[in-house]
């Protein structure tokens, strides 16, 4: 049974990849992610400058949907690969860098610090919604300026063969559109898709949950919209795809697959399954293979858009 | 994860700078060890150890440091606030044991609860509080004078030294029977904390101490909280540490992360 996939040239144990923003901080929660069976890890989204982020609370956990307004706190780049370099001294599995900025200069100023580090991929992340007030909408919403973006980082990770993939929104009406643009700026790839705009009101206090207001909502209430947006993206631009989006099971995760993701983001997943989810998840779609005769996960990718 | 709201019942002072708060807060479930997170809206969310918690009350004994605990000494009886949790790995104890509480700062606080749930299983114990000077010595009052022992700075009440210095004394005139069945339970600053769990280790006691690490979610998500070099999240499988574990992680006294994830020494 081969659960391995070749992503961009990079090989992954399984398709399980940690997504941006949970736990991926230092290089030793990353190797335990890897430990507890990710087949590869994204960190937290690095900018030129440390970053705090929004004032808590900044995360929230329900049944079925997970809020987060973090506001991309991090340590800075030049940090973030030390980390980087840390966590390839500890294991071999690929590692994607992910970085964001407010402009598309510092993008590609960000981008060509990463570039220096052992990064297997980098993503960009030009899709977080919950920092409109700092640097307005999304570039993602956007397809010029998601264009430029991922022309300007390019133009770095070119000089090192670091391949690409743009983080799109699911809040973007015109998905396709802007996958197209990233496509023809030269992504390699497409990560589908951030968090859904949303938000929680305490019903006691009569006020916004998070003090951002406004956050991301990921976990189950997101999957089927991340499905039709993974979708739509490998019907349109016949791109590879890492898709992310409300994955807490293997059958979520093989859905993913049928759809058209070559790799699979899991995040919030860990508030409802612990940090062993990937392990979990892996497991369930090998049972999956075997109930299936399905002798490679390869051989699934955007199958259903055949039948 | 969607927090309780709930009122405050009381407001007491404890020492300098420091109130306990009385919370109606039933069923909470907690044990000694573990944490809550408060929240005060369009101020803050921050994590705080439980002072005690009796099924029907949460006591929590807070130290004004900034802005969340400012507008906190702000609030009035019968004000709402928001509590999630309890998060995180608690103390242990065995029927019997003797409890050794090793309490610097405002360290104190989770140590009472351990002691008196810890008595309800036949438990013994000695309490050992350090502070730079008496107005801040945290529960020098709440246990009977024999068990409690005090160590300041600047002498003004007790031995003029660390807190660590009075636990070795005690743990040399303990009697073997005691020293058998003694676990040394710490909570404070983490060099402090460096230090008790080395005492313990020498006189082959074993040792939990509370390992605090800069907190967002308390449950795991975040990321914020994970200790080098194993990466586990303080806020579960911390903050209570065995001494022997918390000594072989490379970042213990040494470093911690900031709210942006950058290390700084200590």
């Amino acid at each position: 049974m081969k659960t391995e996939i070749s992503f961009l040239g990079v090989k992954f144990d399984n398709p399980i990849v940690l997504a941006s923003g949970i736990l991926g901080v230092t290089a030793a929660s990353m190797k335990r992610c890897i430990d507890l069976g990710a087949g590869g890890v994204t960190i937290k989204s690095l900018s030129m400058e440390p970053r705090e982020g929004h004032v808590n609370p900044t995360m929230a956990g329900y049944d079925n949907y997970f809020l987060n307004a973090v506001g991309l706190s991090n340590p800075g780049v030049k940090e973030g690969v030390k980390e980087i370099i840390k966590f390839k001294k500890m294991c071999s599995a690929p590692i994607i860098g992910s970085i964001f900025g407010g402009s598309v200069e510092e993008f590609g100023e960000t981008a060509e610090i990463i570039c220096e580090s052992p990064i297997d991929i980098l993503e960009i992340n030009i899709s977080c919604p919950n920092v409109k007030e700092e640097f307005g909408s999304p570039y993602a919403y956007d397809p010029k300026a998601a264009a430029a973006i991922t022309k300007k980082v390019k133009e770095a990770t070119s000089k090192h063969n670091i391949p690409v993939s743009t983080k799109l929104s699911p809040n973007a009406w015109n998905i396709t559109e802007i996958a197209k643009a990233c496509k023809e700026a030269g992504a390699d790839a497409v990560t589908a898709v951030n968090t859904v705009s949303g938000m929680t009101i305490d019903t006691s206090f009569q006020t916004p949950l998070l003090t951002n207001k406004s956050g991301g909502v990921s976990g189950p209430a997101l999957k089927p919209i991340a499905v039709k947006a993974v979708w739509d993206v490998y019907d349109a631009c016949n791109m590879p795809i890492i898709a992310t989006g409300g994955v807490t099971s293997g059958d979520d995760a093989i859905e993913m697959m049928l759809a058209g993701g070559e790799l699979v983001g899991v995040g919030s997943a860990v508030f409802w399954r612990g940090p062993e989810v990937f392990k979990i998840i892996v497991d369930e779609m090998k049972q999956y293979m075997t109930n299936n005769n399905i002798d490679s996960l390869a051989s699934i990718i955007g199958k259903a858009h055949t039948s | 994860m969607k927090p309780t709201i709930v009122k405050i019942l009381n407001i007491e002072e404890e020492a300098e700078n420091v109130l306990t708060f009385t919370l109606d807060y039933p069923a909470l479930n907690s044990r000694p060890g573990q944490f809550v997170m408060l929240w005060l809206p369009g101020v803050d969310m921050k994590p705080f150890s439980i002072a005690s918690d009796d099924g029907k009350e949460l006591k929590l004994s807070i130290f004004k440091v900034k802005k969340f605990t400012t507008a906190l000494f702000e609030a009035k009886i019968g004000d709402k606030v928001g509590v999630t949790g309890p998060f995180g790995n608690p103390y242990s104890w065995k029927q019997g044991a003797h409890v050794l509480a090793v309490g610097g700062g405002y360290g104190s606080a989770p140590l009472a609860y351990l002691i008196n749930e810890a008595k309800k299983d036949d438990c013994t114990f000695d309490l050992f509080i350090g502070a730079r000077r008496k107005n801040l010595l945290l529960y020098s009052n709440k246990f009977p004078e024999e068990f409690t022992h005090i160590a300041t700075d600047d002498g003004s009440e007790g031995h003029t030294g660390y807190v660590t210095e009075i636990l070795e004394e005690k743990i040399k005139k303990l009697s073997s029977k005691d020293k058998k069945r003694a676990v040394v339970y710490v909570c404070g600053p983490e060099l402090m904390e460096v230090a008790a769990a080395k005492v313990s280790q020498k006189y082959n006691i074993p040792s939990q101490i509370s390992v605090e690490r800069f907190m967002k979610c308390g449950f795991g998500v975040c990321g914020q909280c994970c200790i080098d070099d194993t990466g586990e999240p303080m806020c579960i499988q911390g903050p209570v540490l065995s001494g022997e574990h918390a000594l072989s992680l490379p970042e213990f006294g040494k470093y911690h992360r900031t709210k942006a994830g950058a290390v700084e020494k200590y």
